[in-house]
């Protein structure tokens, strides 16, 4: 883990600094039992969860950072995390070694154990994981931040645990932004809300009687755009979270929705209405220079630019009904890329500009559904009463969608890994909609 | 005076009369999905909108309804003969504000849409014709059309057809000789349902163009 610069703002985004950890493998003399190198297989379609036991930390924090791993590791479907009441040796600690056989006996693959301090106002969590069959130390880090950014450490621990059992990055120290829906459906409220992946700290950032739709995070993660709803028109803002500043974003008229940042950060790509027609816009926001980037009697929305910049995904219904196409930057050469029975919108590339997740409606349902970047090996990952508005984590692995279970009931945060296992509500426990997965926070 | 105020009352009364009927023929129980329950006592496909039924179009006045100036407020009544004295602009505004808010009540202010489409039935065009004299008997009041949609379709796509939707009533009731100047167009997408209902029926009321006044205009 590289080291990274202390940043002693008070601000909840304040840098988490982490270094290795001596290892404590210098005191265990005699290595264990060779055993396979210890890697839960995330493409293994039946992979049973691998049981991790994660002791309680030890010192101020130290349950609470615990929970939240335990917590964070179990949503991932990936690890059957085993209940502490469980374990048979109480006294562990950080500095301690563990009795490996107390742990074989509970089927524990990973042991974690941990403690934090507080050293003014700077709280330092040290913890190791051990592979427990092989014996020996996989894991031994220290992170440091102030004392109220406990649940971030907790979720770069996370995020370091799943990644050397994985390969890949963990998804967990990273925020949503989202709607939050309240009232009647004929008189629904509709605010801007964000919180931790894990529903910690949910924030609401707008009051006020208009509705706020699709908001989606900067590639950075410091600035929201997102959509607002008035009796007399629909205008795009561009907010950053750090300074609390606020611009609007002009289209051609009075609606200008369906915004979603270029992969560089610096300009908006979104729809702007005129005279009845929806089109394409892209606009710098350094430099104020607009785009049109389609311009054709059709309904053009949606839009979505790779993550290598170069092409455009959309939904548009130039072809008699709702399909999803891609264009150059430029606009050019558009190309229809669903072919499938049934309405296709919604496009969104994943993260490695490998797939793209779209929303179908077919036979009175709707899906939530992946495809190549070609638009081939279409895959359903999943279908209800209404689902919508897929957004991808930034590993990649999960999306989080809408979902309403049957007629009349509410919208809710869902998700389900792009494997198609692990189908499950978010952690917010009241109506949600529009869901959008920031980056990795620094 | 006695004689103008004598007609002002008889006007009073009409539209009333007819405004209780409207509200007895409008209300929730809407029936098939591209009819709006036009009040039958001013009788469908008037294209001279309300006035024209049972009761007695208003002295002076022109043949467009009740909503025109000899209403309630006043308004100079612009036939011939009249002794009425210029009213202020102020009142003017908002005599015709009364009278395009509950013209629209009593024509209709809802037209309906099949799914995914903008397409104005034959019935839709009938109201439409009707706000149409509404709205050009009262230039001074503008209105706002917002178009809606069901909740079975995607947030950003619905936007859009909505504003479709709003932009073909526009367009229709420009044809019908309404300056463009006088409407504003809007959509709610799916946000704004009126009818809470998860099944066809209440689908079929919120795939709507709705022309209204707007507060505060």
């Amino acid at each position: 883990m590289k080291r990274t610069d202390l940043n002693n703002s008070a601000h909840r985004l304040a840098r988490i600094a982490g270094g290795m950890m001596a290892g404590l493998a210098a005191s265990l003399a005699i290595p264990g039992p060779a055993a396979a190198q210890l890697v839960v297989d995330v493409t293994e379609a039946n992979a049973r969860p691998l049981p991790i036991a994660i002791a309680d930390f030890a010192g101020p924090q130290g349950a609470a950072i615990s929970a939240v791993v335990r917590d964070n590791l179990e949503r991932s479907g990936l690890f059957d995390v085993q209940n502490p009441n469980a374990f048979l040796q109480r006294d562990t600690g950080v500095n301690i070694a563990p009795r490996f056989a107390d742990w074989r006996v509970i089927n524990s693959a990973a042991l974690v154990v941990g403690s934090g301090g507080t050293s003014g106002d700077r709280l330092r969590v040290e913890f190791r994981m051990w592979d427990v069959l092989g014996e020996s130390q996989m894991l031994g880090l220290e992170f440091s931040s102030t004392d109220e950014n406990w649940r971030r450490i907790a979720h770069k621990i996370s995020d370091a645990i799943y990644q050397r059992l994985t390969g890949l990055p963990g998804n967990f120290d990273t925020r949503l932004v989202f709607i939050a829906e309240s009232g009647s459906r004929t008189n629904r409220i509709k605010r801007l809300a964000v919180m931790d992946q894990d529903g910690g700290s949910p924030t609401y950032l707008t009051t006020g009687p208009d509705q706020i739709l699709t908001p989606r995070f900067s590639p950075t993660g410091q600035q929201l755009v997102y959509t607002a709803l008035s009796d007399t028109g629909i205008r795009l803002y561009v907010l950053d979270t750090e300074t609390g500043r606020q611009e609007v974003i002009p289209g051609l008229g009075n609606m200008v929705f369906a915004p979603r940042f270029s992969p560089d950060g610096q300009s908006i790509i979104f729809s702007a209405e005129q005279d009845g027609n929806t089109d394409i816009l892209m606009r710098n926001l350094r430099t104020g220079q607009m785009r049109q980037l389609t311009d054709h009697p059709a309904i053009d929305t949606s839009p979505d630019i790779s993550p290598d910049g170069r092409t455009i995904v959309f939904t548009s219904d130039r072809g008699g009904g709702t399909q999803i196409y891609k264009m150059a930057m430029n606009g050019s050469s558009p190309v229809r890329l669903t072919f499938g029975e049934g309405r296709y919108s919604t496009p969104v590339w994943s993260p490695g500009g490998q797939l793209i997740a779209f929303t179908r409606q077919a036979g009175g349902a709707f899906q939530i559904g992946v495809m190549n970047a070609d638009g081939s090996n279409e895959r359903i990952l999943t279908s209800a009463w209404l689902v919508e508005g897929p957004s991808w984590s930034p590993n990649g692995r999960t999306i989080m969608f809408q979902r309403e279970s049957g007629p009349g009931s509410q919208p809710e945060l869902w998700s389900i890994d792009v494997s198609g296992r692990n189908l499950r509500r978010a952690p917010y426990p009241s109506g949600a909609s529009d869901p959008s997965w920031s980056p990795t926070l620094d | 005076m006695r004689q103008i105020t004598h007609r002002r009352t008889a006007t009073i009364a009409l539209l009333a009369a007819l405004t209780l009927t409207a509200a007895c023929a409008t209300g929730r129980d809407r029936g098939t999905t591209n009819d709006v329950a036009v009040p039958t006592t001013v009788g469908t496909g008037a294209a001279t909108g309300p006035g024209t039924g049972t009761a007695q179009p208003p002295q002076g006045g022109p043949g467009s309804g009740v909503s025109t100036g000899t209403g309630t407020a006043g308004s100079g009544i612009g036939g011939a003969g009249n002794t009425t004295p210029v009213q202020s602009p102020e009142a003017a505004r908002a005599a015709a504000r009364e009278a395009v808010i509950s013209g629209l009540q009593l024509v209709g202010d809802r037209i309906f849409f099949e799914t995914d489409s903008s397409a104005l039935s034959e019935s839709a065009q009938t109201v439409l014709r009707a706000q149409a004299a509404v709205l050009r008997a009262n230039p001074l009041q503008r209105v706002m059309i917002a178009g809606n949609c069901d909740e079975r379709g995607t947030r950003e796509y619905n936007l859009a057809l909505g504003a479709r939707r709003a932009v073909a009533v526009r367009d229709y009731l420009v044809s019908l000789g309404v300056p463009q100047t006088q409407m504003d167009t809007v959509s709610y997408g799916k946000e704004r349902p009126i009818d809470d209902r998860p099944n066809s029926e209440g689908w079929a009321i919120n795939r709507n163009g709705h022309t209204f006044v707007l507060a505060g205009q």
